[in-house]
């Protein structure tokens, strides 16, 4: 019985299970749902949300939250394919360039929270709008096309059947979680969740540990940002909008706590993959792509609602 | 024996220092100013406030020196000894707040006016008396609001300096001011009536918003769904608008179905903010969780429901925002009328006070007595109901309504609300700013155009703006403690 | 003559713990009724029961005579009862006069609006009433020092027509002057009828300002006492339960070479100054008044606020600590005063906790060792008899004796030279007292030096070598233990005219 009670207060354990009767249901309407061309191809398209979950979930572990990951994610797009075809930069270095702006983005974004201490919501909520802005007025509403051909592999093509983007998002998710469940770095995140001040006051670098995971994030949306482009092979400016509820939506209905010191990157990725499937499963059943926004809304909220309640149960 | 227990009474420092030169004579300068400003009976030019400017620059067209010499030069160099005389009074110790403000603003149209009159750009033929007449306006219904505000009473201790810069909406008020003034130096074309017209008007909704806001972040709590609230809630009253009964012909007699178009937005969205504030007060999920979960469930939902379709053939009479009671823009009434409601809300009411308590010292608030679900309740509710009344001046702002909503509308009216003063970490602000501050963000948008900015980067400036005003806050409570 | 507040047979149980077991307190009007106890005593539960904050499990409150029940803070502040905790709930953005009357503004045109004029005007004369002239009511609160503010708490507390007063450590932050305005005003309202329950670690203040006095001792009521028929050694037997000398056996040990050294270290404006030295072996004791700069000068040194100027030599060789890191590093360790909020992180376990000063070292590559780990808590639980069922116990399951044991040991594991320890042993039961006092001990027989920073003048009589006493943030004396006396020390701390020569 007690094997039973310590499942249900594992928050993964009561999403698997939901997820598995969602799905179920989903599944049971279309057959196109479980099929394995259908499933790599979800695999292709939760890549970017995914790879921006894995930062997010350190950071609301460390009690922060970064809103400006999806404005981060649009504004590397647009300065990649700007510093290309404006520019005249060669294009390897342009991906490269815009992997170090989202890292510095990512990185003002940590000096602001660390150094000035404005509090993670605020400053990112700022900074949504910054570089959002940033966005729009380099591109001016224009878009960049014509990449050439190797450039799509990374967002198109396939290794060993599995596509790239799939390969990329399990490395890293297994790089983070191995950092976060047996590393010092991890033990600090929690650590600084729980109480920063006392982290602090055992010695531990809570500042420059802060500072990597906000520019870590800025990367992560910086590359999510890439892949996204090299998938639908041009820029827009409006691109990641809304990215951010993705990606909180999917860490919170993994069993993070949106209060810190609580987390683990397996859950996050299980709601990654149920946050995509249940969004195709509707599609597939006819409902429009205007309603799976409402449902990823509810779901956001269903999820605290599940985790209060787990928690509150202990 | 003990002299720390023996403590020396107050000075007390009187409010009123009495009947001073320093008080009287900007009052009575500017008192004639906008008198002459009224009254000059010769002139029939389109426009109160045209008549002296008009009347100027028409005799340096037709080389009435006299004419301009005549007294009638002594209006605006009046104006401006008031100008100089006010920004003294601003400074000095001993100045009274609001005498020192009126003089500033008076002596501001003065010189503008002087400036115009006697400046070149009279030949070339735009309606310039009309700028003047709307620069008129503008530094009239600025010093109206900025008087007002003056008799908020403020923390005792801040120097001179500190009572002009500390004090957001004065900060606001010079900054819009100088604005336009500089552009339109710039590029006369932006004191245009019709554009300035439209920089006051065309933010009055969000301005309406803004006052909701405060509500929400001043109890601690954020709220960017209003976005899409204020389409969905657009969508609303227009389809109630246009509401046909099976045979086709209006479901009810039209009245009744725009005084319903009109009513119906308010009671739901209050009924949205119910929602919202459930979340939050009783199960107690974040603001920023709860609203971010609620933004894209009404995004989809708006989209779901017009399938981009725009609603069209409105009937006369429902142009809430197109109606000019006693001339004046409806727009700029309902954003007079909202934010000296929310001003006197926050500053007289107990609930108003409950907020500022909630939002400072959870806590304390609790020892108090006072309820936070009901408080943080309210303030949602409060907000939804308001920004019903916002969607309505948006919805009727043109003739058709629109099937999405300016994107990031949210973070506009949060922009608004903050840089207006309401501090984003709760407990303290004043709504009166953010009417100064929605108008100020329009005329920015406006200005990027005629001085050749690239209006994309407009969400770039907002975010800085809001990011200085929170480290101006942070600076300052940080200082005190 | 009829009580004000009575209370019979109060009883409570929180998870783990019997707080207060039959418990009784009387409060007459016009008296201050001190309410004495170690940490962990009870006394902060009684007071919050008091004020409506928690219910009694049994056991009966009475108001003039008549049973009464709370439900929450407003009945009890109906009833007349005013609270100021050490944690004052004022808002730092609003004006003096809004923080009295938070709640009940006074209102106009049918209670809808709040009257502002006659809310001022009132709190002008609830503060002249207390003498208390040269407050503006229109000052934003956050702008106000300490001492102010608590004027206003209490100014808030007379708004509510408080008939019983309750202040929980009172002076805990308050600068000697204030101190005396404070008791100034409980004298003038004591004239008044009100009655006050006053709590306070200091037991000066006791024979100064009390009428009569409570004790509790480990949730459990003692006794009640006329402060005139009283000694304070009778009191502290009542609170502590047996002979002073039992309760800190420092064991003689080889003092040896200095060090830690610290010069002219300046952080204003809590440290203006400070020169010290430690040896090898020796427990150098720190006594002083809250607000005196202990525990910041112990915090510049440990490098968590640095220091902005002065020297810092460990073993001779001056260092550079600009962060905790700085400081373990050198061999400086440093047990918070505020276990829960500086010491642990009580939502992880007792191992997670243990390791954390040393992750570095316990780790491989980053990687952490987690056997290491388990033996690391494993050697604490044993070493120093920490009551804990495994090393995956929560901490905040754990009494505050052994979550004190578990920070020592946090601590200890870094191998320090010099031990900083903050209020050892406050909010710890006897036994865990004694049992750190032994484990000090040890420590210096073994060659830890080890600053001692305490507000109970007995353990630094009992345990120190030498004592230091820092008064508004320099050192104003030091003795020899052989000269310390309860009296020369505690006149240095107040800065009394007749401070004893070296």
């Amino acid at each position: 019985m007690s094997v039973l009670r310590s499942l249900l207060r594992s928050q993964e354990f009561v999403l698997i299970v939901i997820g598995v009767l969602a799905i179920g249901f989903l599944a049971s309407r279309t057959d196109k749902l479980l099929t394995a061309d259908n499933l790599l191809q979800q695999g292709r398209f939760l890549a970017e949300v995914g790879l921006l979950a894995l930062p997010m979930t350190f950071i609301i572990i460390t009690g922060g939250i970064d809103l400006s990951v999806g404005s981060i994610f649009g504004m590397c797009a647009i300065l990649m394919g700007h510093a290309w075809f404006v520019w005249g930069f060669p294009l390897e270095l342009a991906i490269i360039f815009a992997l170090g702006i989202g890292t510095l983005g990512g990185f003002l974004n940590g000096l602001f929270i660390v150094w000035l201490r404005v509090p993670p919501l605020i400053m990112t909520l700022a900074t949504l709008a910054i570089y959002r802005g940033v966005a729009q007025g380099v591109s001016e509403g224009r878009s960049v096309k014509n990449f050439p051909d190797w450039f799509a592999f990374i967002g198109n093509g396939n290794i060993l059947g599995i596509p790239v983007q799939v390969w990329i998002l399990l490395v890293a998710a297994i790089l983070c979680g191995i950092v976060l469940s047996r590393t010092v770095f991890g033990r600090i995140l929690y650590s600084i969740g729980s109480n920063e001040l006392a982290t602090r006051f055992s010695g531990l670098p809570v500042n420059r540990t802060q500072l990597l995971i906000y520019a870590f994030s800025g990367f992560m949306a910086g590359l999510a940002g890439y892949i996204f482009v090299a998938r639908v092979t041009t820029t827009r400016s409006d691109m990641g909008m809304g990215f951010e509820l993705d990606a909180i939506a999917a860490v919170v209905l993994g069993g993070t706590s949106i209060f810190g010191g609580k987390g683990s990157i397996l859950g996050t990725m299980i709601g990654v993959i149920l946050i995509q499937l249940l969004k195709n499963g509707l599609a597939l059943n006819g409902v429009t792509g205007d309603a799976t926004i409402v449902v990823i809304g509810a779901v956001l909220i269903l999820a605290i609602l599940i985790n209060n309640f787990i928690t509150g149960r202990e | 024996m003990n002299s720390a227990t023996h403590t020396t009474p107050l000075r007390t420092q009187a409010k009123f220092t009495g009947v001073s030169l320093t008080r009287v004579l900007p009052l009575i300068l500017t008192v004639v100013l906008i008198f002459t400003y009224l009254t000059l009976p010769w002139v029939n030019q389109p426009g109160l406030g045209a008549t002296t400017a008009g009347l100027l620059t028409a005799a340096r067209a037709n080389n009435e020196i006299g004419v301009m010499t005549n007294g009638l030069a002594l209006v605006p160099l009046g104006a401006l000894l008031a100008g100089l005389a006010g920004v003294w009074a601003l400074v000095s110790p001993k100045s009274d707040r609001a005498a020192g403000l009126l003089a500033a603003v008076g002596g501001g149209f003065g010189l503008q006016s002087f400036v115009i009159a006697f400046s070149d750009a009279g030949a070339e033929g735009l309606d310039l008396a009309a700028a003047a007449g709307m620069g008129f306006w503008l530094s009239l219904i600025l010093s109206a609001l900025l008087i007002v505000q003056a008799f908020v009473p403020r923390p005792a201790g801040q120097t001179p300096l500190g009572k002009t810069f500390g004090n957001q909406e004065a900060v606001l008020g010079m900054a819009l001011m100088l604005l336009v003034l500089l552009v339109g130096l710039a590029n006369p074309r932006f004191v245009a009536e019709r554009n300035l017209s439209d920089v006051l008007q065309g933010n009055a909704y969000i301005a309406v918003a803004a006052v909701g806001m405060a509500l929400v972040i001043i109890s601690g709590n954020i709220d960017i769904s209003v976005g899409s609230l204020v389409g969905v809630l657009a969508t609303i009253s227009g389809s109630i608008a246009v509401a046909k009964a099976p045979d086709g012909t209006p479901a009810l007699p039209v009245e009744g179905l725009i005084a319903l178009a009109w009513i119906m937005p308010i009671f739901i969205g209050g009924l949205a903010g119910a929602l919202n504030g459930f979340l939050v007060a009783y199960l107690k999920i974040p603001s920023i969780i709860v609203t971010l979960g609620m933004l894209s469930i009404l995004q989809g939902g708006l989209i779901m429901v017009t399938k981009g379709n725009w609603i069209d053939k409105l009937p006369p009479g429902y142009a809430l925002a197109q109606m000019r009671p006693l001339g004046i823009p409806m727009p700029i009434v309902f954003m007079v009328v909202m934010t000296i409601g929310g001003v006197l809300f926050l500053k007289y009411t107990p609930m108003g006070r409950s907020l500022y308590a909630v939002g400072g010292n959870k806590e304390a608030a609790r020892l108090s007595g006072i309820s936070e679900r009901r408080v943080v309740m309210s303030a949602f509710i409060g907000n939804g109901m308001i920004v019903g009344v916002a969607s309505i001046l948006y919805a009727t702002q043109l003739s058709v309504i629109q099937s999405t909503v300016p994107p990031n509308l949210e973070l506009l009216i949060i922009t608004a609300a903050v840089v207006g003063g309401i501090s984003i970490l709760g407990g303290t602000g004043s709504v009166f700013g953010a009417a100064l501050a929605a108008i100020l963000l329009n005329a920015i948008r406006s200005s990027m155009v005629f001085i050749n900015v690239s209006p994309f980067w407009l969400q770039s400036v907002q975010g800085i703006l809001v990011l200085l005003t929170v480290l101006a806050d942070l600076l300052r409570r940080r200082r005190q403690l | 003559m009829s009580e004000l507040l009575t209370l019979e047979n109060i009883s409570k149980r929180f998870p783990g713990v019997q707080a207060l077991s039959d418990v009784r307190l009387g409060v007459r009007p016009g008296e201050v009724h001190a309410l004495l106890g170690e940490n962990g005593a009870g006394k902060s539960t009684l007071i919050k029961i008091i004020s409506g904050v928690h219910q009694p499990d049994s056991g009966t409150l009475m108001i003039d005579g008549k049973p009464v029940q709370f439900n929450g803070p407003r009945d009890a502040q109906q009833a007349g009862i005013a609270t100021i905790f050490q944690e004052l709930s004022l808002y730092p953005e609003l004006t003096v006069a809004e923080n009295i009357f938070m709640g009940h503004h006074p209102r106009r045109w049918g209670g809808l609006v709040v009257d502002w004029g006659a809310m001022n005007a009132r709190a002008r004369e609830i503060l002249d009433s207390l003498d208390i002239l040269d407050l503006d009511v229109t000052t934003k609160v956050g702008l106000l020092n300490v001492g102010n503010r608590q004027r206003v708490e209490i100014a808030k507390a007379l708004s509510l027509s408080a008939r019983v007063l309750i202040m929980d450590e009172p002076t805990a932050a308050l600068t000697e002057s204030d101190v005396e305005r404070l008791f100034a005003i409980v004298r003038l309202l004591r004239q008044r009828g009100v009655g006050i329950v006053y709590i306070s670690h200091r037991l000066q203040e006791v024979f100064e300002v009390a009428d009569r006095v409570t004790v509790l001792r480990d949730g459990q009521y003692i006794a009640t006492r006329e402060v005139k028929d009283i000694t304070e050694p009778m009191l502290i037997e009542m609170m502590v339960g047996r002979e002073i000398n039992e309760l800190f056996p420092k064991l003689p040990s080889k003092i040896g070479e200095t060090v830690l050294e610290v010069q002219n270290l300046m952080r204003e404006p809590y440290t203006r100054g400070v020169s010290f030295s430690v040896r090898a072996g020796e427990i150098l004791g720190i006594s002083g008044l809250v607000g005196s700069g202990r525990s910041e000068t112990a915090q510049a040194i440990f490098g968590i606020y640095p220091a902005k100027s002065g020297t810092i030599k460990v073993n001779h060789r001056v260092v550079s600590i600009k962060n905790p890191a700085d400081a373990i590093r050198h061999g400086i360790a440093y047990v918070p005063e505020d276990r829960g909020t500086q010491g642990l992180v009580r939502a992880m376990t007792l191992r997670e906790n243990s390791s954390m000063a040393v992750l570095k070292q316990l780790s491989r590559a980053t990687f952490i060792n987690r056997d290491g780990e388990r033996q690391l808590a494993h050697q604490s639980i044993e070493k120093f008899m920490i009551r804990a069922y495994s090393g995956e116990q929560i901490v905040s399951k754990l009494s505050g004796g052994n979550q004190q044991k578990v920070v020592v040991g946090k601590w200890l594991a870094s191998n320090p030279r010099v031990l900083i320890v903050d209020e050892p042993t406050r909010g710890v039961d006897v036994g865990a007292k004694a049992e750190i006092h032994r484990l000090l001990s040890e420590l210096t027989a073994q060659g830890l030096a080890v600053i001692m920073i305490s507000s109970e003048l007995p353990e630094i009589l009992g345990m120190s070598d030498r004592v230091l006493v820092m008064r508004e943030g320099r050192i104003v004396a030091e003795f020899d233990i052989a000269e310390a006396t309860q009296e020369a020390v505690g006149a240095a701390m107040m800065g009394s005219r007749h401070e004893v020569g070296a």
